[in-house]
This record gives C-alpha cells, structure tokens and sequence, in this order.
C-alpha cells in the first residue's frame, strides 16, 4: 500500500514538473522542492485558467461586434478565405 | 453532425490547430447565417463564447474527460451533473493532497476545469494540462481571426 502510494507521489511531480513546462509564459525555474512549490504551481494554474477564461470572453465580445457590423456577403467570403487558409 | 469526424481517435496530444479552426469557423459561419437583427451583441458573444468551448471540445477529441463534461453540459445544459467518489477513493485521494493549502488550490482547480470534480488527483492534472494546451490555442485562433476581421472592417 505505501509503495504504491509512494509511486502515485512520483508520478504527480512529474506531472506537476510537465505542467511548469507548459505554463511557458508564467513559470519561472524552481530548483526547489517541488512539495514546496505545489502550492504555487496550483495557484499559478487556476489563475492561469481564469485569465484564459477572461480572454475568451473578451474575443467573443469583440467578435460579436464585429460581426454586427459586416455585411452577410463580405463576412461569409472572408471566413471561407479563413478556412482555406488554414 | 460532425460526430463522425471528432470521435475519431486523437493520439496526438498537442492541438490539431488546424482542426479547431475547422470547427469554429463552420461555427461561426452558421452563427451568422442564423443571427437575426434582435439579437443583441451580447447575446451573440454568449453563443460565440458557447460555440468556443464546443468547437474546442470536438477539436480535442473523445478521449478526455474535460471534452465530456463540455459537451455534456452542451446537450442539457440545464442538469448540473455531480459525481460523487466513493468514500474510500476520497479519503486515499485526499490524504495525497496532504498540505492543507494543495488541497484547498487542487478543489479550486477542480471547478475550473470541466468534470473536474469527478476525477483523481492525478488524471486532474493531466486533465488540466491538456485543457490548458487546448485553451490556449483556442485563444491565439480567435486573436487571429479578430484581428482579420478588424483589418477588413
């Protein structure tokens, strides 16, 4: 039982040392423990997610409004060229 | 609809960007061929903020979790689905998270994340970093696609 706990505690600092790697633009390199830096990891990432919330929001609002103000035409032309540029 | 094409496996686990681009562009182009004049911007930045999620769900694939919970909640939106762990799963789960301050940021993180609430520890995580990889390049398609927009207006 406690190695099996022991081997589920490794696996979640690797997990938590992969999720530093892609929180790229908020995470700085911690050499510390990473039991220490747990905390900060989770806090980083919940913030991380609510901003990434708040941007969504954003950009729908903002498409929103752009798409009132275009004509049906033009607006369906330009996603099509979006589409096949991509 | 598109249940054919998204329910395929996805083994790659990095953002097919094209792909979610796909879904949300067909997304839009239907929200604009159906948006009548009495809807109101804000209305149509919900359904906009709504097809987001979706269109990121679908790009993600079927086999994660944060994807059923989203679409899920898309198809009743109205019953808030709660599952509970076992008594005994959540007391080992919760002696993982043995700093009281982890525990408190790891239940937090669970009502961030879709379906987070059902899931262990460390599928949590994973979950979460996937979500994370997911929610991102959803953002950087939609500053795209607004920024096009804003060139051609």
């Amino acid at each position: 039982m406690s190695s099996r706990r022991s081997r589920i505690t490794e696996e979640e600092i690797n997990e938590l040392i992969s999720k530093l790697h892609s929180l790229l633009p908020e995470s700085r390199r911690r050499s510390g423990a990473s039991r220490a830096s747990a905390a900060k990891l989770l806090k980083e990432t919940c913030s991380y997610i609510k901003s990434l919330h708040r941007e969504v929001d954003d950009l729908s609002d903002r498409l929103s409004g752009l798409m009132a103000t275009l004509d049906t035409n033009s607006a369906q032309a330009e996603i099509i060229r979006e589409l096949l540029r991509s | 609809m598109h249940n054919n094409k998204c329910l395929k496996e996805n083994p790659n686990p990095n953002p097919n960007q094209p792909l979610l681009a796909y879904h949300f562009i067909q997304a839009l182009t239907r929200i604009n061929l159906t948006a009548h004049t009495t809807t109101s911007t804000k209305q149509r930045s919900h359904i906009i903020k709504h097809a987001a999620y979706v269109s990121m769900a679908f790009a993600a694939g079927n086999k994660r979790t944060w994807t059923h919970a989203v679409l899920l909640h898309n198809r009743f939106p109205l019953k808030t689905r709660f599952h509970r762990l076992s008594g005994s799963r959540r007391s080992f789960i919760m002696s993982l998270s043995r700093n009281k301050k982890t525990h408190r940021h790891a239940h937090l993180l669970r009502s961030l994340v879709p379906g987070g609430h059902a899931m262990e520890f460390s599928s949590l995580l994973m979950e979460t970093a996937n979500y994370i990889q997911y929610l991102t390049a959803q953002v950087r398609l939609m500053q795209c696609i607004v920024e096009k927009f804003d060139m051609h207006v």
